[in-house]
């Protein structure tokens, strides 16, 4: 075996002198064959001939000859890969159609694996992750329902056996105070299971323990390692250093290394005082139990289990339990995307791209094989056996491929930079080899069937019947034909969700917002857990705000629009009874000048005045949705309203804002004073002169003054917030457009690659027309002609499927229906437009034939 | 024609196993003595050889060294391996089986 290998390797190495070997030894042998015939009498010249004849076809005996040495493949693919590059070369539009359309899939497809990934991701990085579970519990209904009341929580505890460890926690958000400024953090208050349930190991110091939650023990916590770099400047003496949070002090014990940190973005841990929580309520379900089971249980033991122990509970505790039942969801399936219909779009757009350029792939590669057939039967005719023959287009194709690949690297890498734009998120290798493999594997299934079917027919029969043919009238042009008629198709759906999402958004962008956006500047005030709201305080920050030089305005409100959105709540209307349904309302807060700082207007009565405080008549306003809703044309000024019992005044009328929600246009909202009805959290708004962002530091610097332990969050113009409120439709359109582009690319790339391919074929057809007296303008456009049928035909079955299929992304848009008359028009018209274009320069070309020239060719 | 050839080319390996068994020769020279040995009644495609002699040597049946034609001319010596000596002797007894079998059949009839 190994004599063999050196054998090989030998002839492998020293190529040149093998073939030269092979080729000696053959002349050799006819001349000595020769020789001998000469001397048997046969004159020089008809020695020689005989002597070849008996020889036979020295060429293939040299093929099998290499091929005897089995060394043929390797000599073989540098040839192929050199012929490869040449007849790249030699047919540029074929090759540039080829690797445009495989870089467009392989870069869609890696995009689409990269978000997938990146999706999934969270979470992944937990030390054994699919043995985490979280227990919840909900209504009968309710599938994974994710939190969980402390008394229930105990119980699970105590009874389950399921369990290795399990854990308690609720998100929390302090103020810490800093140096300079005071910043909301995000956090979490757990039970020190957390740490062993997750298996985390801290970095530095310890992780937190069960005597940190005893009463009295010195409080503590655990911060992150980002925490630590960014906002201590890894700090060596961190360990022991006091952190003020909702001005209270806590001892930093501990960090945690980033890779570890859950729930995401975690920066603080503090033990939750299970003791000060409510422990009788079965139904204030307001926490997260994170568990993990023992070794050797399975998901499905542990939710019969705690299903036992649910309903042993709700016959104790039958007032609270009745309706509830426990739930146990994987913590790795709460980041699956399978019910995410917008990631499902996403999927249906990507293979939709891939399955074009697929189709594109095939219409190229059928069109570039029949018009080689005549070269793969010389090539078979010389010597060249099936296999080499197909693996040589495979090496073509290949090598077109690998070129896609590295631009569809790139491609993806721009796409998820400038498209996709999630926090972080990266182009991985295994998504791009995942898109390369298809790529490749399409390319290659393509590449050979045809590949196979053109080698096998009979040489003499091929080499007559493609030397000279007047039309391509074949299977392979009707197959191409139909190929080109789906790509139309399927770009038709593409383009119509983009166009259905430009359509949406725009629509989203006219909704009037009922105020002034422009020189506003809003920021969400965060007050430390424990504050008391007290209004007095509120007006004091507002008045050192507005004495701010460049500051016209300034007012508080519960909620701004475009905000997070005011809760909504039941009320009633003094002297009327509503005897099935009892109004509801979003619940708002405003200080007096906060209408007059937004721009809303005060369409009737007053607004509230600095005379509404405590003790005085309670005031409250409603907006324009509201008196339309429930006063229909009567003036409700004058009229009361009940709020949880108490009663409130009605004293003026305000326009209806917008807040960014597409579900709810006009929203039905009652102003509180905050006067009278003193919150904590609030969000401030200040109306400028001149450019809103000017103002920022003075403000902040204002707070800081007024309280160091209050934090500013989200502060932005209102122009700025506005458009963060369509991040996600905005992505979706620059998504969908983007491959939209490319599809319709695709097509155009196909339909202009079968027109020209069938005006080549016809070049002699088009000479004898021409020299019969056809008008060149006729034949114009009987070119033009072909291809705007392939075109109508596409997009008559094209705006069918989308009418089908886009029906699913009927709750994604806005103010249109997915049928969009105009959407469609527009659509079809594009594609129609773009048809003809890619028609029309094979068109010219055949226009221009030269009769003469045509009919002498061949 | 062609169904003669492919008749031979399987049992053309016995024979130039067979015709190197006496001393080593060049491609022509095998050539010739198959067809000596043979009193030209098998004709093959003479090219065909070749082929056949390079896939014998890449199975180590046989070898190959430069060296002197009778002519003084620089050529290829193919000579038997022990294995390729070996593997004639039992292509030897498999095709006398195969051809007493086939005269039974014949005489049988």
């Amino acid at each position: 075996m190994l004599s063999r290998i050196v054998h090989r390797l030998r002839h492998l190495l020293q190529r040149r002198a093998s073939e030269r070997a092979m080729d000696d030894e053959m002349r050799f042998h006819v001349e000595m064959e020769a020789a001998e015939l000469e001397r048997a009498g046969l004159d020089r010249d008809a020695a020689m001939r005989q002597a070849r004849i008996a020889f036979g076809g020295l060429e293939r005996f040299k093929e099998e000859g290499r091929d005897a040495r089995g060394t043929r493949w390797l000599q073989d693919l540098s040839h192929d890969v050199t012929y490869a590059l040449r007849q790249a070369r030699a047919t540029p539009g074929f090759s540039a159609a080829t690797v445009l359309t495989l870089t467009l899939a392989i870069g869609a497809t890696t995009m689409m694996s990269t978000s997938h990934r990146y999706l999934m991701s969270q979470g992944r990085s937990v030390a054994g992750a699919e043995q985490l579970v979280y227990i919840g519990q909900g209504a009968r209904d309710c599938i994974s329902c994710r939190s969980l009341a402390v008394a229930n929580f105990l119980a699970v505890r105590e009874q389950a056996k399921s369990f290795e460890r399990i854990a308690l926690f609720e998100e929390w958000e302090p103020i810490l105070r800093g140096p300079d400024r005071a910043e909301l953090t995000d956090g979490v208050l757990t039970t020190p299971g957390l740490f062993e349930t997750l298996r985390i190991r801290p970095l530095l110091g310890r992780t937190l323990i069960a005597s940190d939650t005893l009463a009295g023990a010195n409080p503590v916590i655990v911060i992150s390692e980002t925490m630590w770099r960014v906002r201590f400047g890894v700090d060596a003496d961190m360990l022991g250093r006091t952190l003020f949070l909702d001005r209270k002090p806590y001892e930093v014990v501990g960090v945690i290394a980033d890779r570890d940190v859950y729930p995401l973005d975690t920066e603080l841990w503090a033990p939750l005082q299970l003791r000060d929580l409510p422990l009788t309520d079965r139904m204030a379900d307001a926490y997260l139990a994170l568990a993990r089971l023992r070794q050797g249980r399975t998901a499905d033991q542990a939710r019969a289990e705690i299903g036992m122990i649910g309903s042993q509970l709700a016959s104790a505790f039958p007032e609270q339990m009745r309706d509830l039942r426990f739930t146990l969801t994987p913590l790795l399936d709460f980041n699956r995307p399978s019910s995410n219909v917008e990631g499902w779009i996403f999927t249906g757009a990507v293979a939709l791209v891939l399955l074009i350029g697929c189709i594109n792939l095939a219409g190229l590669l059928i069109a570039r094989l029949s018009g080689r057939r005549r070269e793969l039967a010389i090539r078979r005719a010389l010597g060249a056996g099936p296999g080499r023959l197909v693996r040589q287009l495979v090496v073509e194709v290949t090598v077109l491929t690998l070129i896609a690949g590295v631009l569809g690297a790139l491609l993806a890498i721009w796409g998820i930079q400038t498209l996709v734009r999630w926090p972080g998120i990266r182009v991985d290798t295994q998504s791009f080899g995942l898109a390369l493999s298809i790529g490749a594997a399409c390319g290659l299934v393509i590449s050979v069937w045809p590949a196979w079917r053109l080698t096998r027919p009979t040489l003499v029969g091929e080499l007559r019947e493609t030397t000279r043919t007047a039309t391509g009238g074949t299977d392979a042009a009707r197959g191409r034909r139909i190929l080109v008629i789906a790509e139309v198709a399927f770009s038709i759906v593409l383009l119509s969700a983009a166009g259905l999402f430009t359509r949406s958004l725009s629509q989203l962008r006219a909704i009037e917002p009922g105020f002034d956006t422009t020189r506003l500047l809003t920021m969400r005030l965060a007050v430390p857990q424990g504050s008391t709201a007290r209004n007095s305080d509120i007006q004091e920050l507002v008045a050192s705000i507005e004495a701010i030089p460049g500051v016209q305005r300034a007012g508080v409100g519960l909620q701004v629009p475009y905000g997070v959105g005011s809760a909504r709540r039941e009320f009633a209307i003094e002297g009327r009874t509503m005897p099935d349904q009892r109004p509801r309302a979003r619940m708002n807060a405003a200080s007096p000048r906060y209408f007059e700082a937004m721009g809303i207007p005060v369409l009737r009565g007053r607004a509230f005045s600095v005379a509404d405080r405590v003790g005085t008549q309670r005031v409250a306003l409603i907006n324009q949705s509201a008196a339309e809703q429930f006063f229909a044309g009567r003036d409700p000024v004058g009229s009361r309203v009940v709020i949880d019992s108490v009663s409130w005044e009605i004293v003026g009328l305000v326009g209806t804002v917008f807040n960014g929600d597409p579900e709810e246009v006009k929203p039905v909202e009652i102003y509180r004073s905050t006067q009278q009805w003193p919150r904590l959290a609030l969000w401030i708004a200040v109306r400028t002169l001149g450019e809103p962002t000017a103002v920022v530091a003075p403000v902040r610097d204002a707070v800081r003054r007024f309280d160091a332990d209050l934090a500013i969050t989200r502060m932005l113009t209102m122009d700025a917030l506005r458009e963060t409120s369509t991040e996600a439709e905005r992505r979706m359109l620059r998504i969908m457009t983007s491959f939209a582009i490319g599809a319709i690319l695709i097509s155009a790339i196909g339909l202009y690659g079968l027109i020209s391919y069938s005006v080549a074929q016809r070049r002699r057809e088009f000479g004898v027309r021409l020299a019969l007296g056809a008008q060149r303008r006729t034949v114009l456009r009987h070119v033009l002609a072909q291809g705007l049928r392939l075109a109508v035909i596409g997009n008559v079955v094209g705006v069918a499927l989308a009418i089908a299929v886009l029906r699913v992304m009927q709750f994604m848009i806005f103010g249109i229906s997915t049928t969009d008359p105009l959407t469609l028009i527009v659509v079809v018209t594009l594609v129609s437009g773009i048809a003809v274009l890619a028609a029309l320069i094979p068109a010219q070309r055949a226009m221009r034939v030269d009769p003469m020239t045509s009919l002498r060719a061949d | 024609m062609t169904e003669r050839a492919d008749f031979l080319q399987g049992t053309l390996d016995l024979l130039i196993l067979r015709s190197l068994l006496l001393k080593p020769l060049h491609g022509w020279g095998i050539s010739k003595r198959i067809r000596q040995l043979s009193a030209d009644v098998l004709q093959v495609n003479q090219g065909s050889l070749y082929p056949a002699l390079y896939r014998l040597e890449d199975r180590g049946l046989i070898k190959s060294a430069w060296g002197e034609s009778d002519e003084g001319r620089k050529v290829r010596i193919y000579s038997l391996t022990a294995a390729g000596k070996k593997q004639c002797a039992l292509e030897q007894a498999d095709w006398r089986r195969f051809a007493q079998a086939i005269e039974q059949v014949l005489q049988g009839t």
